[in-house]
């Protein structure tokens, strides 16, 4: 492999340098975007979305972006969420509904059967899960399912998980702002910690406000 | 026209064991008298068995042989299932009981792209099931019968009869009676036969061997029965032994799944509900229903549903025999595929089917937005895909978990508390509903935050004053 190849190939990270090509979904928050690699949620492969606790926005986080992939003609798939995704919400939020689907599992076997299975697919645009236990072998396995079924993972994990090194592309710590007690009635912050981006490194925190409802900084913006 | 005539020689092992390989085994029938051996399969051959043999030499030879009882109804049944099968090929079927299908295949040559691919695909489709086929092209429909049963053989174009005129006078189907006469009178060919003076055959053999002759060669024409295939399928396959493996059951599985295929595609069907049966010695037998969310005649996904259905459920007992039953076909158009949009949603609906199978029906279903103003009920349970986000009603700010049933809160000094006292930002927005159908509330509902930042929908009931945490803005 002559050392021209060898720079064009996306395995090799070379320090200080964006690897621009990397397609990427604008998360719909211009601060958070131009931290991540391409600019946006990876649109295939692991994220990890660590909060310090349950209603700090978490999810609203993710809203923008799923609701342009909704537009689509793939599946938004929810493996075993902790409570009930509530469609006013969503649909506020300008989710389609026709494209989510809810995964119920028995148990956490199947919860993970079901999650690898929704990322290798390819009928799955995005998969949404809440794993309670998932070691390093598991979380390899479905990195790999998600880069062949070019789908993108969003696993929202217990804050101690942090300890544990992990394959995932993309691990962001979601926290309230320690300043701001979130008092003001307009709009809600959300302090973003990228502990693990591929091709850089950490950096953070950044303050986010984010948005209840569907509307987005780049309207224009389409997507395949 | 042009006739394709599959002859099935082992048909009665077949409907018993099938494959070459394994444990060598037999059918028996009673001829003249005594036990012989009709058919044996390969691994019998190699032991020195062969057809016509006499049973207490079969087994001198082969201790081991596993001996089956000839049954008519099961190499019916199986004939039947096949000339089913035979219609993906053919528009035109007909029965040659009764181990026979003729198929008219002119028009077929075409879209299979020439009589040597469609034999090829034929005879590959033949060998998947495990059948073992012999296959006969002629211009007649007897003429493809008689070079299938004499192990296969292809006659086309002018000399089609000439050719035909160099088989052995002895495969003729006709009674073991004229076939010795023939013998007899020292004709060993059909070329033979077609010397004779016609006076002197119908004399001697009857009007039907003349007309049989004449339909051999086209002469008169042959009018054949169209085979109807039934809308529906059933068929049993019995294991070679008591098996809980899911390998071991795949297996049978796969090629019931494969006939099952075949039928649908001649009958341009698909199938939305199969039933796969297990049957078992002793304990009752244990039947798992699989649905599918659009017709299907993939046999691979089908294969993989039935798998996953195997995978999880817990047999009572090992299982001796597994089946299929389907008892409605659905109309299927054949797709091409490759229309704009058409994949997508197929394989959406593949993936359904896939988790389905494995997870129970329940387990997988969409959200849908319901108009009513009562919080819980303002939603619903829908089947992923039909939801179109049409009327939304417009809510003030709604929360993206719900809890499955408010739960009460604790309050310090009147003010409620969620791990931290909480603080209510925004309300109260007020909810009075149902007193029409029992399940009327008066609520003030709120946006509240707690001490560490999280923000909760909390709501107090206005009769009792009591405060209930009723969503989560996650």
């Amino acid at each position: 492999m002559s050392l021209d190849a060898l720079l064009q190939s996306n395995r090799l990270w070379r320090a200080g340098e964006h690897s621009a090509q990397v397609p990427a979904l604008p998360t719909g928050y211009r601060a958070l975007d131009v931290l991540l690699p391409g600019g946006g949620w990876p649109d295939s492969g692991l994220v990890e979305l660590l909060p310090a606790r349950s209603g700090i926005g978490e999810l609203g986080l993710l809203m923008p972006a799923l609701a342009r992939l909704s537009r689509g003609s793939r599946w938004i798939a929810w493996v075993a969420p902790p409570y009930l995704p509530y469609a006013p919400a969503l649909a506020a939020a300008g989710i389609d509904l026709s494209r989510v689907l809810m995964v119920y599992p028995r148990d956490s076997r199947d919860s993970l059967w079901a999650l690898e299975q929704a990322l290798r697919a390819g009928t799955c645009v995005a998969v949404l899960a809440w794993p309670q236990t998932l070691d390093a072998r598991a979380m390899r396995r479905l990195q790999l399912a998600a880069e062949a079924g070019s789908s993108v993972g969003f696993l929202f994990r217990k804050d101690a998980a942090r300890q544990q090194p992990s394959a995932v592309q993309l691990r962001l710590q979601l926290d309230c702002p320690a300043n701001g007690k979130n008092r003001a009635t307009d709009t809600r912050r959300l302090s973003v910690d990228i502990l693990k981006r591929r091709g850089g490194w950490p950096v953070g925190p950044v303050t986010l406000a984010v948005r209840p409802a569907a509307e987005t900084e780049y309207p224009s913006i389409s997507v395949a | 026209m042009l006739w394709l005539c599959l002859h099935l020689p082992l048909l009665p092992l077949e409907v018993f064991v099938r494959g070459g390989q394994g444990r060598p085994a037999a059918v028996a029938c009673k001829d003249r008298g005594r036990e012989r051996v009709l058919v044996c399969n390969r691994a019998a051959e190699t032991l020195g068995v062969s057809a016509g043999m006499r049973m207490s030499a079969a087994f001198a030879l082969a201790p081991t042989l596993e001996l089956h009882p000839r049954s008519d109804a099961k190499e019916a049944r199986a004939l039947n299932r096949l000339a089913a099968w035979s219609g993906q090929f053919s528009d035109f079927v007909s029965l040659r009981a009764p181990d026979a299908v003729l198929l008219e295949i002119r028009g077929s040559l075409r879209l299979f792209g020439g009589l040597d691919t469609l034999l090829r695909v034929v005879g590959q489709a033949a060998d998947e099931l495990g059948f073992k086929v012999n296959k006969g092209v002629a211009p007649t429909p007897l003429a493809a019968c008689l070079l299938a049963r004499t192990g296969g053989g292809v006659v086309v174009g002018e000399g089609w009869r000439r050719q035909l005129q160099k088989i052995p006078s002895a495969h003729l189907q006709q009674s073991q009676a004229t076939l010795s006469a023939l013998r007899d009178m020292g004709i060993t060919t059909l070329a033979g036969c077609l010397r004779l003076p016609r006076s002197g055959l119908a004399k001697r053999f009857g009007p039907e061997f003349l007309c049989y002759l004449d339909r051999l060669l086209g002469k008169a024409a042959h009018p054949l029965a169209r085979f109807e295939a039934p809308l529906r399928y059933a068929a049993h396959i019995a294991l070679p032994a008591e098996t809980v493996s899911l390998e071991a059951l795949s297996f049978p599985l796969k090629r019931l799944l494969l006939e099952l295929c075949g039928i649908l595609a001649g009958r341009a069907a698909g199938v939305q509900e199969l039933a796969v049966e297990l049957r078992h010695s002793r304990v009752p037998g244990t039947s798992l229903a699989i649905s599918l969310v659009a017709p299907n005649r993939d046999a691979e996904h089908l294969l993989m549903l039935v798998r996953e259905r195997l995978d999880r459920v817990s047999l009572p007992a090992p299982v001796l025999e597994v089946g299929l039953r389907v008892d409605r076909f659905e109309s299927l158009a054949a797709t091409s595929g490759d229309l704009f949009g058409r994949n997508e949603t197929a394989a959406g609906e593949r993936f359904l089917d896939q988790l389905r199978s494995r997870l129970g029906a329940e387990a997988v279903d969409s959200v849908a937005c319901y108009p009513e103003h009562r919080p819980e009920r303002a939603w619903c349970t829908t089947e992923p895909g039909t939801e179109k986000t049409a009327v939304v009603m417009q809510h003030p700010v709604r929360p993206l978990w719900l809890l499955p049933r408010p739960q009460p809160l604790p309050t310090h000094r009147g003010e409620p508390c969620h791990e931290g006292a909480l603080t209510l930002l925004e309300g109260p927005e007020r909810i009075e509903s149902g007193w029409w159908d029992g399940g009327d509330v008066t609520r003030d509902y709120f946006v509240a935050c707690n001490t560490r930042g999280a923000r909760y929908w909390v709501f107090q009931e206005l009769r009792r004053r009591e405060w209930f945490l009723h969503g989560i803005f996650a």
